[in-house]
């Protein structure tokens, strides 16, 4: 088959064809997208599979002039030279700035380096993503890091007005840096098994909770959780009020057994954990600790999601439950806090 | 008239990173117009500056300048030590600014409220021709003129440019007032010795500057005729860049002069009556306004004109090819100007008239509308002196493609005159006579076509040059008609009447007489809305030559009809219509030696005869296998390579139910053996008629209208089964070789799919405009490919596939209909071959071949034309100003209002065009010298046909507008040099700017 030296096919208006749009953004090469088009069907009566490369080949040629200017998303929707509608415009910059979780799942908690994007063919190896894509998602993080890392003032705000992203996933971009400044441990074997989604749903919680709106954490306030070391004194106390609260068959029969047994132990990992944060090596392993100490050992005990929760739900103490807390009234505030971002990590990191 | 143009440079945004050392520019601006040139600051470290300048004033002595001169506007770089660094150039043309407010025929309209802009404003793309477009600058341009009423004056400041081939909605024609020319011959920069020594970027701005002055130049020229003739706009209005090489450039300009009025009191008010016929948009606002329904065959002959004897070809294409021995210029014609000088500002002197230049002089001033020179007025007398006038001229050349109801009485035919030519050096730019002398020749044979045809008037007129190194084929064609200057401009003041008479009263106080001899006169186009007048020939039945078929005509079965018609036009409103009508293709490729110079130019000569010949068979039997009669906006399109000659001919088939069905060719062999084949050839093509026939809606003739006369039916059809058998126009195929039976198959290409339609007129003929619903898409495709063999068959597998791919690529749209499709076909390099082709994708709701309304199509269509009304609805939009804002409350999603519409079509369907701003012409040349880096020729191309319309739809915004109709893309030159990473590219596009709102469609069902 003879193939033209030239043949294009150019609209006023830029209409795009999404089918396309996400085998582009998949990583396909021009050849594999138009033979996966084939095996769909996409051939009427008539046309020719030369047809479908050239047209795949005429819509490639406009994303790449589009990629240009999504790189930066507000002249993109400022931009003339393509003519999109509006609507479009904000689905395109939705789908370019969308990512793979799994592909995410490599990237976080590392900086988003040159080096990190020649390890991309690995990340293409394990995800089964294809590398072009995988380096489009990459960028794209390197690309808001960059920008909103020299930027101050509310992340969250600043992603979504330099990106034009919608709320969801500039929530998600904005648990991306926030992983990544703070450089949370990922990676060890244990945290293996995570996905993206639950170190989103951890960090998402650690912003809510600890963080400013710039994603500053609140080193006050881990200094200040050092105090918190005193409730070890009334560990017996803590222990009593806690399974009382856990009365009336509110715990399996294995949990309530490995609780009355083991409460010393998990509780002062919980409070050690805690006291430790101001050290930001520990902050750093926060993860993994919260695996190893509270989630590991309560697996192995066989405790399900709901003994869990009772749990998390019966230490939440307050100012009246404990004497050292009845003292030092900061102190219930302080562990109230800790508890409510920690809280749910564990939940989360124990479900999977 | 002196005048001051005053500028203002805002800001400009996302520039290009000119410092690399520190990623910003120092970026300021240069204003030139003529040889003055003023700056802004430099607004340092800024790739998105704010200069907030002041006005820079210009003052201007004589607004030939403003019209020749474009304002150029630089972004530079700048540099303290080294020159300046270019960022790019806007290039902005005045003559928006330059035109005035036309007269409106009612006092009631607001000032200023429906004229042209009265500033170019806004953010426009810096191009520039090695990087494409670098962001963008925000300008404000306005023009003061200092109007002196000096008698003396030359100047033609004011007169209007339409590139639309019909008069322009909103507007009237008060006079039609000749056929106006205009060339001028220039060296080409880019082979001046001096371009040896210039960088490739000063190289091609040199040659996009004086492009665009002698484009304005030509304008100018044109409208100091139009003035002179006492007319105030130009439409069908085309201008062509020869672009001859080493002999230099021609820009030529052609169009149609006439005196414009506006007609909408308020852009609010009934919509106006000189829009094109067959635009149903009218009809769709007051679906049920329009009591016409399609007249009986008596009231036809009321319009119709004694024919004149003349000895005519048949009424099919008369074509001619002349190697140019000269033809004497007609003496110059003395002028008559009515007597009745009412004292109209557009009156001049006859003493200007020693100041005339001949036709054949040095700038080939348009001859013809100075003989024709009168008064504006609308008398009904006058409108006949204005027919005579015409008639009588030198050329009565009309480029209009679509006219008023009634305006056409017959269709002759089409005639066409080539003439081959050697270029020489031109010597003195300033001589354009030899050029001029040229085109007169070609001129005058396809006057005397006309003639012969007994027809007094070439519509559709169209002149095309094909270049090949010195050899230049000069072609025009257009169809001869006979038309009836009195339907001008009259369904206007019928409707105005209907709607208030009072107010016609007072729009036409020019002529106190005047309203009841209109409607007098009115009786005659309206009663003749639905006739088949157009179909009947315009010559006596004696006269004809023996071998021209005759009919009586199906619908009035009085008149005679010819078997076929083949014409340039758009159909004529009112024409009746059976089915759908279809694009129709011929495609010829002829090798020709590889000579030089005059052997060359012999060659040509010799081998068009038979091209135009093999065009206008495969044309006529094409048509027969669609099983339909006649061919409209018919375009050819000629080119020269180095072995072959290739012409494409592209028109819409109709079946006209007028005229006789077409005879189902038949095959016929000198060879004996084949009878069998011969059969099976003959199943095929009666199988491919019938089964076009249903594809296309065309039912059985003698359900319609047919049936009252048994007798006459029956004399009609015998008479085609005799001539089938001895007559050379019934169609015979001959099958001798393989080579026929190769050529056969390839007549019978498969009609479009089911959910498309393919035509090359405006609208789907035979389709109520009303089923077409929104003008989605633009599309241009430009494919360019080896052709390993010269054969048609080779060109047509080549083209069709080009089409098929259409389908294919617009396949998420359909249903749809696409419109107005041009096709362009050049012959770069010895083997390869460039087609192009753009159109306009009309969305449907429903597949059209499936939609039952259409069988009473041709009658709905007759009702409408000419006397729709205007949309009731829109009255309660009250004043001027809040309309726009009025209609697009009614639907904000329509895409009018966040889109620029561009579509080569006049008309935006599915909105309804409120300000005409200006004519748009614009000559880009790009360059590459990193190919590969750009993705190939491929990248190349689509960067810049993206870009190009980027920078149209910018010009349009500027100006106020939110659309641009009637768009052209010509000269898409393209000269890669792979060997080297380079590339080159030429284009010309342009069209109408256009304010369009929403049309209501409250009546779609």
């Amino acid at each position: 088959m003879l193939i033209p030296e030239l043949d294009i096919f150019v609209g006023n208006v830029f209409i795009i064809d999404w089918e396309i749009f996400k085998l582009w953004l998949d990583g396909h090469e021009c050849p594999s997208a138009a033979s996966i088009l084939q095996q769909r069907g996409s051939l009427m009566a008539g046309a020719t599979m030369d047809m479908l490369h050239g047209d795949v080949l005429d819509h490639y040629r406009s994303f790449s002039t589009l990629e240009r200017l999504l790189e930066v998303p507000t002249l993109f929707v400022e931009q003339r030279v393509l003519q999109i509608s509006p609507n479009d415009q904000t689905d395109i910059i939705e789908k370019y700035y969308d990512f793979d979780d799994a592909v995410m799942r490599e990237l976080i908690g590392k900086k988003p380096s040159s080096k990190l994007r020649k390890e991309l063919d690995d990340v293409c190896e394990k995800t089964g993503v294809l590398v072009r894509s995988c380096r489009r998602q990459f960028d794209n993080v390197r690309r808001i890091y960059k920008q909103v890392d020299e930027m101050t003032g509310n992340v969250l705000d600043n992603i979504r007005q330099q990106f034009l992203l919608p709320d969801p996933l500039a929530r998600r971009y904005a648990a991306i840096l926030f992983l990544d400044w703070v450089r949370f441990e990922t990676h060890k074997r244990k945290l293996a098994h995570l996905t993206f989604n639950d170190f989103f749903v951890c960090a998402d919680g650690l912003l809510r909770h600890w963080a400013d709106e710039e994603c500053e954490l609140d080193k006050e306030f881990f200094q200040d959780l050092r105090e918190i070391k005193a409730i070890l004194e009334r560990e017996k106390e803590a222990k009593t009020v806690t399974l009382r609260k856990l009365e009336g068959g509110r715990l399996s029969t294995d949990a309530a057994g490995d609780l009355t047994q083991n409460f010393r132990s998990l509780f002062r990992s919980l409070v050690n954990i805690a006291t430790g944060l101001y050290r930001s090596r520990e902050l750093k392993d926060l993860f993994i600790d919260l695996q190893e100490k509270i989630v590991e050992p309560c697996k192995c005990a066989r405790w399900t999601q709901s003994d869990m929760e009772s749990f998390i739900a019966a230490i939440n103490f307050d100012a009246s439950e404990i004497e050292t807390f009845r003292r030092e009234t900061d102190l219930p505030i302080l562990w109230r806090r800790y508890l409510r971002a920690v809280g749910p990590c564990i939940l989360q990191l124990f479900a999977s | 008239m002196p005048g001051k143009v005053k500028v203002r440079v805002l800001a400009g945004r996302n520039l290009p990173v000119m410092d690399r050392a520190n990623d910003t520019t120092d970026a300021f601006v240069e204003i030139r117009l003529g040889t003055v040139t003023q700056k802004t600051d430099v607004c340092r470290r800024s790739l998105n500056p704010q200069w907030n300048s002041d006005w820079f004033r210009f003052e201007v002595q004589d607004d030939a300048e403003l019209q020749d001169e474009p304002l150029q506007i630089r972004v530079m770089d700048h540099d303290t030590y080294s020159a300046h660094d270019a960022i790019g150039k806007v290039y902005l043309s005045l003559s928006p600014l330059l035109a005035p407010e036309l007269i409106s025929r009612a006092d009631t309209a607001p000032a200023g409220s429906a004229g042209g802009p009265s500033v170019i404003s806004g953010w426009i793309p810096i191009y520039d021709t090695l990087h494409g477009i670098r962001g963008e600058v925000n300008v404000m341009v306005k023009v003061d003129l200092f109007s002196d009423f000096n008698k003396f004056r030359h100047s033609s400041c004011g007169v209007q440019y339409f590139s639309s081939p019909c008069v322009p909605a909103g507007h009237c024609v008060q006079a039609m007032l000749g056929f106006v020319h205009e060339l001028v011959v220039n060296d080409d920069p880019e082979y001046q010795w001096i371009d040896k020594i210039r960088t490739p970027r000063a190289s091609n701005e040199a040659r996009q500057t004086l492009f665009s002055k002698l484009s304005g130049e030509v304008q100018r020229r044109i409208g100091v005729n139009v003035i002179e003739a006492g007319g105030n706009a130009v439409i069908g209005y085309r201008q062509c860049f020869d672009l001859e090489g080493e002999t230099g450039i021609v820009v030529r300009g052609i169009g149609t002069a006439v005196s414009l009025v506006r007609t909408e009191a308020r852009p609010s008010s009934p919509s106006p009556l000189s829009r094109q016929p067959g635009s149903g948009r009218d009809r769709d606002s007051d679906p049920c306004g329009s009591p016409h329904l399609p007249q009986p065959p008596a009231a036809a002959s009321a319009a119709s004109v004694p024919a004149v004897g003349a000895a005519g070809a048949p009424a099919a294409a008369s074509v001619g090819a002349s190697a140019g021995a000269p033809v004497g210029v007609p003496a110059a014609h003395t002028t008559s100007v009515e007597g009745s000088d009412s004292g109209d500002k557009l009156s001049r002197s006859l003493e200007n008239d020693t100041n005339f230049k001949a036709p054949s002089s040095t700038t080939s001033s348009g001859a013809d509308t100075k003989l024709l020179a009168q008064l504006v007025t609308t008398s009904a007398q006058q409108r006949g002196q204005q027919q005579d006038n015409y008639e009588s001229a030198e050329f009565p050349f009309i480029t209009l493609r679509t006219f008023p109801s009634g305006f056409i009485t017959h269709i002759g035919g089409t005639v066409s005159a080539r003439s081959v030519k050697l270029l020489d050096r031109i010597h003195h730019p300033e001589e354009s006579e030899t050029r001029d002398a040229w085109w007169a020749e070609v001129r005058t044979e396809v006057r005397s076509h006309c003639k012969s045809l007994a027809c007094n008037v070439v519509l559709g007129y169209e002149e095309a040059t094909t270049i090949w190194d010195d050899v230049c084929v000069l072609s025009a064609y257009g169809t001869a008609a006979t038309v009836n200057f009195a339907a001008l401009g009259l369904s206007e003041p019928l409707a105005a009447a209907r709607c208030d008479s009072r107010e016609v009263r007072s729009a036409l106080r020019l002529d106190a007489s005047l309203t009841s001899q209109a409607l007098v006169i009115l009786e005659e186009p309206d009663s003749s809305v639905s006739n088949c007048a157009p179909c009947h020939l315009p010559y006596s039945q004696g006269s004809a030559p023996a071998s021209a078929l005759q009919f009586n005509c199906a619908v009035c079965r009085k008149s005679k009809v010819p078997d076929v018609v083949f014409s340039t036009i758009e159909p004529p409103g009112g024409l009746p219509v059976t089915g759908r009508g279809c694009l129709v293709q011929a495609r010829v490729c002829r090798e020709k030696a590889d000579v030089k110079s005059e052997v060359l130019a012999k060659e040509v000569s010799d081998r068009l005869p038979f091209l135009e010949y093999e065009l206008h068979r495969q044309l006529l039997t094409k048509l027969r296998i669609l099983g339909m009669n006649a061919l409209f906006d018919l375009t050819i399109q000629l080119s020269i390579g180095e072995e072959i000659m290739v012409a494409v001919a592209t028109a819409t088939a109709v079946y006209l139910s007028a005229l006789p069905p077409p005879v189902v060719p038949r095959v016929t062999s000198a060879v004996n053996d084949s009878a069998d084949r011969l059969a099976e050839t003959q199943r095929r093509i009666t199988e491919t008629v019938a089964s076009n026939r249903e594809a296309f809606n065309i039912s059985d003739q003698d359900e319609s209208g047919r049936t009252s006369d048994e007798e006459s039916e029956d004399e009609e059809d015998k008479p085609e089964l005799d001539l089938a058998a001895g007559n050379k126009d019934a169609c015979i195929l001959e099958m001798d070789d393989t080579e026929d039976a190769d050529l056969l198959s390839m007549l019978m290409s498969r009609p479009p799919p089911e959910l498309f339609d393919l035509v090359s007129t405006s609208s789907v003929p035979g389709v109520p405009e009303r089923l077409l619903l929104d003008d989605r898409q633009l599309f241009t495709r430009i494919v360019r490919t080896k052709l390993s063999s010269a054969s048609n068959r080779q060109l047509a597998q080549t083209v069709e596939k080009i089409i098929q791919g259409l389908y294919f690529k617009l396949r998420k749209l359909a249903p749809c209909a696409l419109c107005g499709l041009r096709f362009s076909v050049d012959l770069p390099e010895d083997d390869e071959i460039q087609i192009s082709v753009y159109g306009a994708a009309l969305s449907v709701s429903a597949p059209l071949s499936k939609q039952a309304s259409l069988r009473s199509a041709g009658a709905e269509n007759g009702s409408a034309d000419g006397t729709g009304e205007g949309p009731v609805g829109d009255r309660s939009a009250g004043r001027a100003g809040s309309v726009t804002g009025a209609l697009k409350t009614q639907n904000s999603l329509w895409r009018g209002d966040y889109d620029v519409i561009i579509t080569p079509l006049p008309h935006v369907t599915g909105g309804k065009v409120e300000r005409w701003l200006g004519n748009l012409n614009f000559f880009f040349i790009r360059e590459c010298t990193g190919l590969r880096e750009v993705g190939g020729l491929n990248g190349f191309m689509q960067d810049l046909i993206t870009e190009v319309l980027a920078v149209v739809r910018a010009h349009v915004t500027s100006l106020g507008g939110n659309a641009l109709v009637s768009y052209f893309m010509s000269q898409c030159v393209l000269l890669p040099n792979p060997h080297k990473n380079q590339a080159q590219c030429l284009v010309n596009v342009g069209g109408d700017a256009v304010l369009v709102g929403h049309a209501a469609r409250s009546d779609d069902g």
